[in-house]
């Protein structure tokens, strides 16, 4: 899957452990699913749209990644 | 949410954290006999072969140091541990050619609980693996008590915050509960070595040690598991699974080969020790290529 996570984030100026921190996941996991070496469960998508107020499908979609 | 702070310089000195390490491993061993032997063949006085076997491992060592730092720059993770792995295996084989490192441990052991005979294949590999492990523990631990110096002068700078150049506590807490974990285990497969190489009378207290340290790396791992995102537990799981296919073909093959004579019936020790090695490389594998494999590093 892509995902337009680095953007999004950049965007709002937060660091990796930022996210990380608000989402309660690891920063590895903010690392790997920017990378798109992992793709998130059904739940952290919804909290991920959440925290960003867009849709799931504005984060990510089903092309596989670069 | 805050901003990101702007990155703190390290100051590691990894080629001279290196060299001292080398320098007190040298100092605690001594030349192993088949090479003094050889030093004398080939017509150096003992005092000269001594000095030499002593050398040679630190020298290499600091040249290694160099050659991986010079190999690994701009690699991925990835590719830097399998740098790592192919010279540092090397240096092992050099070490153990010219230095007895281990040869003051078990004679110490003995004088504590009895004798110990001559250790198997198996005994050598679990010493070997025991040694590794509990090696890599001390590591993980002082990247968890240093943060990011500890982290660049050992290359675990994938374990450090590549934006904000430091590590969170909750991450030092979980780098430091494996490396708990890692040197209990170590001390696990040590005792267990030291158990079975022990004579009747005195296999309680190496046993009650290995019990207590397979508790303690036990727990180490539950707590680890309860503290894992989703992403974590997903690999730890990936491992498990990868390592019960394994497990399952190799018990498999060996049933085959030893119905037919070919080999000696397998001992629960023997699958302990391949079932923690496949885990251990399964889990390494995949936390690389999963959570480390994008990063770059100019170390």
């Amino acid at each position: 899957m892509k995902n337009q996570l680095r953007v999004l984030r950049a965007q709002r100026g937060w660091s990796q452990a930022d996210l990380a921190e608000e989402l309660n996941v690891s920063r590895q996991t903010i690392n790997a699913l920017e990378t798109g070496r992992y793709d998130p469960s059904l739940q952290l998508a919804f909290t991920l749209a959440q925290t960003f107020g867009l849709t799931i499908e504005q984060i990510f979609s089903p092309e596989k990644a670069d | 949410m805050t901003t990101a702070s702007p990155p703190s310089p390290r100051k590691a000195r990894p080629v001279l954290t290196f060299v001292l390490l080398a320098a007190v491993v040298s100092a605690a061993s001594q030349p192993t006999a088949s090479s003094l032997a050889l030093m004398g063949e080939w017509g150096l006085p003992d005092l000269a072969g001594r000095l030499i076997l002593h050398t040679l491992p630190v020298l290499a060592i600091i040249l290694a140091v160099l050659i991986a730092r010079f190999l690994a720059r701009g690699r991925t993770v990835s590719v830097r541990w399998i740098i790592y792995a192919v010279i540092g295996f090397i240096l092992g084989f050099l070490t153990a050619f010219c230095l007895d490192v281990l040869a003051g441990v078990p004679v110490d052991l003995a004088a504590l609980n009895g004798p110990l005979r001559e250790p198997d294949a198996l005994e050598a590999a679990l010493w070997s693996a025991g040694a590794v492990m509990m090696v890599l523990g001390a590591m993980m631990l002082a990247v968890a008590a240093f943060g990011a110096r500890a982290a660049a002068t050992f290359n675990m700078d994938e374990m450090v915050d590549p934006e904000a150049h430091d590590m969170r506590r909750a991450e030092r807490r979980a780098v430091g509960m494996s490396a708990l974990g890692m040197a209990a285990t170590g001390v696990a497969l040590i005792s267990l070595a030291v158990t079975r190489q022990s004579s009747e009378g005195a296999q309680l207290v190496p046993a009650l040690v290995t019990l207590v340290s397979g508790a303690v790396s036990t727990l180490a791992s539950i707590i680890l598991w309860r503290g894992f995102d989703e992403l974590h537990r997903r690999l730890v799981i990936n491992a498990y699974a990868v390592s019960a296919i394994v497990v399952t073909s190799v018990t498999f093959c060996w049933a085959i080969a030893h119905a037919m004579g070919l080999v000696a019936d397998m001992d629960s020790a023997t699958i302990m020790g391949i079932l923690i090695l496949i885990q251990f490389v399964a889990g390494s594998y995949a936390s690389a290529k999963a959570v480390y494999a994008s990063q770059v590093t100019t170390a």
